[in-house]
């Protein structure tokens, strides 16, 4: 229970109706209300209130506390897409303004306007982005629009058409991290965890990486799903010089914990997406036929308890010529969820209606699009 | 603890302004609060609650009669706390946040919250510091300071009237 503490001062004496909200305890103001407003309005507006609500608004429990809200409140979905001249923001909240915002890129990038940053993950209301003309790495707040330059040390980045990303926080350190998994010469897949750095604390070095060989994946969408202290990535192992070379569909995943690269059998061998939900891995693929289907594993590595889940129907409409649907988000009720189909355009499919709605074209073929939670984590 | 007999309890809960109301034991105990004195057996005569006025209280029993009606489902209690809290001022609610606190209602916290939220989005400065009844008490430059953090990001994003 919150307990009135000598934080409520300003009573104005001869207002006893802004007594009885003054009288709101600053804990309770905090835990119960403050948390529950969208970190813009926080940071533009409710900052400027007074000093002591700036203190609030800007501590790291507050911080954790309105994310940890932020991040259980299905019913708002966020999504963001990088296209070459601007990101684009949509909410589909219930009821939420239907209107997309544009973020500008900001005037201190030196991004190239033919190309769009790469989006190679997004935690806690952060969005980690690539630059790939100048080789930069920022860490973007669309909340509060603060945008930070990131240095990784020793990055190698070997094959841009062909790599695993990943973005968050290391569940065996909690320092936020990127994970990038490339080829290197020979035969053995890479995969390097890179703390990012701010320019500040540029001298620390650390990287930790795992290599395996006699392995080569194509990934068929670069952005990591993490669940059970790992990360996941729909691949399908290349041919490495091998005669009677089968191509196989894998989960891969890496283990923070046990610093392993593990493969996880996808069900069926078609090219497919991976996401998380409900504590559960889900694919999607087309199938033979040419109808998306999705499945859940029921039991976390036990390639028997993959399950159908449902068909993805597009009437003739469709998803006639798409190779492949990249999920970013489902509905708290489970019923939409919004995908990226082929880079082409977002939309939202029901489950129950079997309907889709177009959410937007990409600009780019480059555009990646990806949710995110609405936050107050600092992009420093 | 409700008798088996069938009957159902009722309980007398006094306001801090001396109203008395009478209610059902089982919508009373939604107030985590009141459920313990239940079962410490202190319900026997006149619960007091010393925190809540009348008006307030009244509300409050209101809202336990009217979710404790409605059968296990969670679409149709929304609904009726959107309703219920749909026609409150910003005052009244913010009396109800303080009785749900200190009635430990955590549904009635949960619901009252997220209204009081609601209404302070894209609210002025202004706005807040009357509701509140905060002085500004930060100097023309600390306030340029602040307004400045965020200068190259919101242009163009508007906010309600400051009224």
């Amino acid at each position: 229970m919150a307990t009135t503490t000598e934080e409520n001062r300003n009573i104005p004496a001869d207002s006893p109706r802004c007594e009885i909200l003054s009288r709101i305890p600053a804990d309770l103001l905090r835990d119960e209300i403050l948390s529950r407003i969208p970190a813009t309005d926080l940071f533009r507006i409710f900052r400027l209130v007074s000093r002591q609500w700036r203190r609030l608004i800007s501590s790291p429990e507050f911080i954790q506390i309105h994310l940890k809200r932020s991040t259980a409140d299905e019913t708002q979905i966020r999504i963001i897409i990088a296209d070459p001249t601007a990101m684009t923001y949509y909410n589909y909240a219930p009821g939420a303004t239907k209107d997309p915002r544009f973020y500008p890129y900001p005037p201190s990038s030196s991004h190239r306007y033919d190309s769009c940053p790469i989006i190679l993950g997004s935690c806690d209301g952060l969005i980690c982005l690539y630059e790939g003309a100048n080789q930069r790495f920022s860490v973007f707040n669309p909340s509060m629009n603060r945008y930070e330059l990131r240095l990784a040390d020793k990055f190698r980045w070997l094959f841009l058409t062909n790599y695993a990303s990943w973005f968050g926080r290391n569940p065996c350190t909690g320092e936020y991290v990127l994970v990038i998994g490339s080829r290197l010469q020979g035969s053995h897949v890479d995969i390097r965890v890179y703390e990012l750095k701010t320019h500040a604390a540029r001298k620390s070095r650390s990287i930790i990486h795992q290599k395996k060989h006699g392995r080569d994946y194509k990934y068929f969408d670069p952005v990591g799903k993490f669940l059970h202290g790992a990360l996941h990535w729909a691949a399908c192992t290349q041919p490495m010089n091998e005669p009677h070379f089968e191509k196989k569909h894998v989960i891969v995943a890496y283990d923070f914990g046990k610093n392993e690269i593990l493969e996880i059998p996808a069900p069926r061998e078609f090219p497919f997406t991976v996401g998380v939900v409900d504590e559960c891995l889900f694919v999607i693929f087309g199938n033979a036929a040419q109808v998306f289907e999705l499945w859940t594993m029921r039991e976390y590595g036990v390639k028997e308890s993959w399950t159908k889940y449902a068909n993805i129907e597009g009437g003739t409409e469709g998803f006639k010529y798409t190779q492949l649907l990249v999920p970013l988000a489902f509905s708290s009720d489970r019923d939409e969820l919004i995908v990226d189909a082929d880079r082409k355009k977002v939309v939202k499919y029901s489950f129950k209606e079997k309907k889709i709605t177009l959410l937007k074209n990409h600009d780019s073929r480059e555009s990646i699009a990806i949710s995110y939670v609405d936050s107050l984590v600092p992009a420093k | 603890m409700a008798a088996e007999t069938g009957t159902p309890t009722t309980l007398t809960l006094k306001s801090n302004d001396d109203e008395l109301f009478s209610v059902a034991e089982s919508a009373a105990i939604l107030s985590v609060t009141i459920r313990n004195m239940v079962e410490d057996g202190c319900a026997g005569g006149v619960i007091p609650l010393d925190n809540v006025d009348g008006k307030t209280l009244a509300s409050v029993i209101t809202y336990m009669n009217g979710i404790s009606a409605i059968p296990a489902d969670e679409e149709k209690k929304k609904s009726y706390r959107d309703k219920f809290l749909s026609d409150k001022d910003f005052e009244t609610l913010a009396d109800m946040v303080l009785a749900a606190n200190y009635l430990n209602m955590s549904c009635l916290m949960d619901a009252v919250s997220a209204k009081i939220a609601q209404v302070m989005e894209k609210k002025s400065v202004g706005w807040v510091r009357r509701k509140f009844g905060i002085e500004n008490d930060y100097t023309p430059e600390e306030e340029a300071a602040v307004k400045e953090e965020h200068k190259w990001t919101f242009e163009g994003v508007e906010t309600d009237d400051d009224n």
